[in-house]
């Protein structure tokens, strides 16, 4: 029934540009009298070959409005839609915040598993996921078992993981939180190579506003619950300028960082007065 | 140590073991009767093999514990794999599982025989009753196990259900199902034996069984010891198994 909804979202929904958008979607979670509702009203575009930044207070949807994206919670209300692109249906590579890896398979396997379940392997994808585990700094250890990681190597399994999917929707969920400085800016740099060089519509939830002033195109401030957009927050300088790790990319990163502070930290309405204090 | 020292160290033990009870049987040969001797064994383990019964009954055993082993295992496996499906079947079926599962194989022994014979069939009945119970939870637990954030992946990949059971949901039991191997074999091997004592034409326990009503103290012997080679064969044969299952932990 509800695979069956989803492909008649996608048909109706223009594929064309390949953006993925929300338009009033509502969201709530429990059952009986444990009702909660999580996202109220959301509508927001995610643009393809943009990173979108989506932050928030603890709590407020953040990772419901990326489970609604992948298709895993099918909101009460309102209208989704994904690119679809190849025709493998609705699929997405999806980070979660722990990096998730299936024990049992070697490294390789797991970055091939979302390739696998997606779209099925062939010999480009093997090829690619042999140069992306390198580029990742995982040379060598291909035919390890996850155990034998570091909780940042497992991250950066994870995250070729979704890569390699090669779907049109990349949802990252915290994917940094766990690595340090050095390797989250590598990372952050190859992900947003890739989401140009692919044209990915990408979604970061974040809780560090640094990383959304650095990495993002487009900032989506969520209330607290129930999140509604309180703001969004067009970043007008290329990426890559911000990337530099330069003085002039510094300034940059620093002037934006204050405009997102500055909506995270507005009152909006009312309903989120608590979390101003 | 080294590992020829500690094998040569730990056969030390035993051997002592043997000489001490065969000093005993010279020095005390009335004695001979009740406890045997290891020259008495020795003997009935070279009559026994000269007749072909030994090897037979120990076939016999051998082959009624892998069977009643992997029948138990597979069977079993399903169904805790199937019960996963179907959280509703699970719980009226569980009270079942769970009675049968504690009832001791001794008591469901009888019947058995009574329907399937004093053959080899009937043991391996009896060695998948032991077996199944344990195998059909230890699949459900590895299956309801499952990490709920890679059946989460699985969909949001564009994985199915299907995707979800083969990938993430069966593996998963599957490992539960190989860590127990050894606690499901020795079950095995129990219920064999628990068979071949109430009612057998052949195997270890029936030889026992023989030797006990002969008064043959040195065959009962024969009979235990043969139980253990069993026991430590499988042993070792799981041994890589379990490892093989365990290797990525």
């Amino acid at each position: 029934m509800q695979s069956l909804k989803a492909e008649e979202r996608e048909s109706r929904g223009s594929d064309r540009d390949g953006n993925a958008w929300m338009r009033n979607v509502s969201v709530r979670l429990g059952e009986r009298d444990m009702v909660v509702q999580v996202l109220d009203r959301v509508t927001c575009c995610f643009s393809c070959g943009q990173v979108t930044a989506v932050v928030g207070p603890s709590g407020c949807g953040k990772t419901t409005l990326l489970n609604v994206l992948a298709g895993l919670v099918e909101p009460q209300e309102g209208e989704v839609h994904t690119p679809s692109g190849d025709g493998h249906g609705r699929r997405a590579g999806y980070v979660f915040q722990s990096p998730s890896l299936i024990p049992w398979l070697s490294v390789r396997r797991n970055a091939l598993f979302g390739a696998e379940v997606g779209r099925g392997l062939d010999a480009a994808v093997e090829l690619r996921c042999g140069s992306l585990l390198n580029r990742f700094g995982l040379r060598g250890f291909s035919d390890a078992f996850p155990r034998a990681l570091s909780g940042g190597m497992q991250q950066r399994v994870a995250l070729a993981r979704a890569v390699l999917a090669e779907a049109r929707v990349i949802l990252l969920d915290e994917p940094f939180s766990g690595t340090d400085y050095l390797l989250k800016w590598e990372l952050e740099e190859e992900l947003s190579q890739v989401v140009d060089e692919e044209a990915l519509v990408a979604v970061l939830v974040t809780h560090d506003l640094d990383e959304a002033a650095r990495l993002a195109d487009k900032v989506v401030v969520l209330s607290v619950r129930p999140g509604r957009v309180k703001a969004q927050i067009e970043i007008d300088a290329p990426r890559a300028s911000r990337l530099q790790r330069t003085g002039e990319s510094t300034s940059l990163i620093e002037f934006w960082l204050q405009r997102i502070v500055a909506a995270v930290s507005s009152r909006d309405d009312g309903s989120d007065l608590a979390s101003v204090q | 140590m080294t590992r020829p020292a500690r094998l040569i160290v730990s056969v030390l033990p035993g051997l002592c073991l043997l000489l001490v009870w065969q000093a005993y049987a010279q020095w005390r040969p009335d004695s001979d009767f009740f406890v045997g001797s290891p020259r008495g064994i020795a003997r009935e383990v070279r009559a026994t093999l000269a007749g072909g019964l030994l090897l037979r009954d120990f076939g016999v055993t051998a082959v009624e514990t892998i069977l009643g082993f992997l029948a138990g295992s597979f069977l079993g496996t399903l169904v805790g794999l199937l019960l996963w499906a179907s959280q509703t079947v699970f719980l009226i079926s569980r009270p079942y599982l769970v009675a049968l599962g504690s009832l001791p194989v001794f008591a469901l022994a009888p019947v058995v025989i009574f329907w399937l014979g004093t053959g080899i069939g009937s043991k391996v009945l009896i060695g998948f009753l032991s077996t199944f119970v344990v195998a059909v939870l230890q699949a459900h637990t590895g299956a309801a196990d499952a990490d709920p954030n890679l059946l989460r992946l699985t969909r949001a990949f564009g994985g199915s259900r299907r995707d979800q059971f083969v990938r993430i949901v069966a593996p998963s039991a599957a490992i539960w199902v190989l860590a127990g191997i050894r606690l499901n074999i020795g079950m095995a091997l129990l219920g064999a034996f628990v068979g071949e004592f109430l009612a057998s034409r052949a195997g270890l326990g029936h030889l026992i069984i023989v030797a006990q009503g002969l008064y043959n103290v040195d065959q009962v012997w024969v009979g235990v010891l043969g139980i253990m080679l069993i026991a430590s064969l499988f042993h070792c044969l799981t041994l890589p198994v379990e490892r093989w299952a365990n290797r990525w932990k």
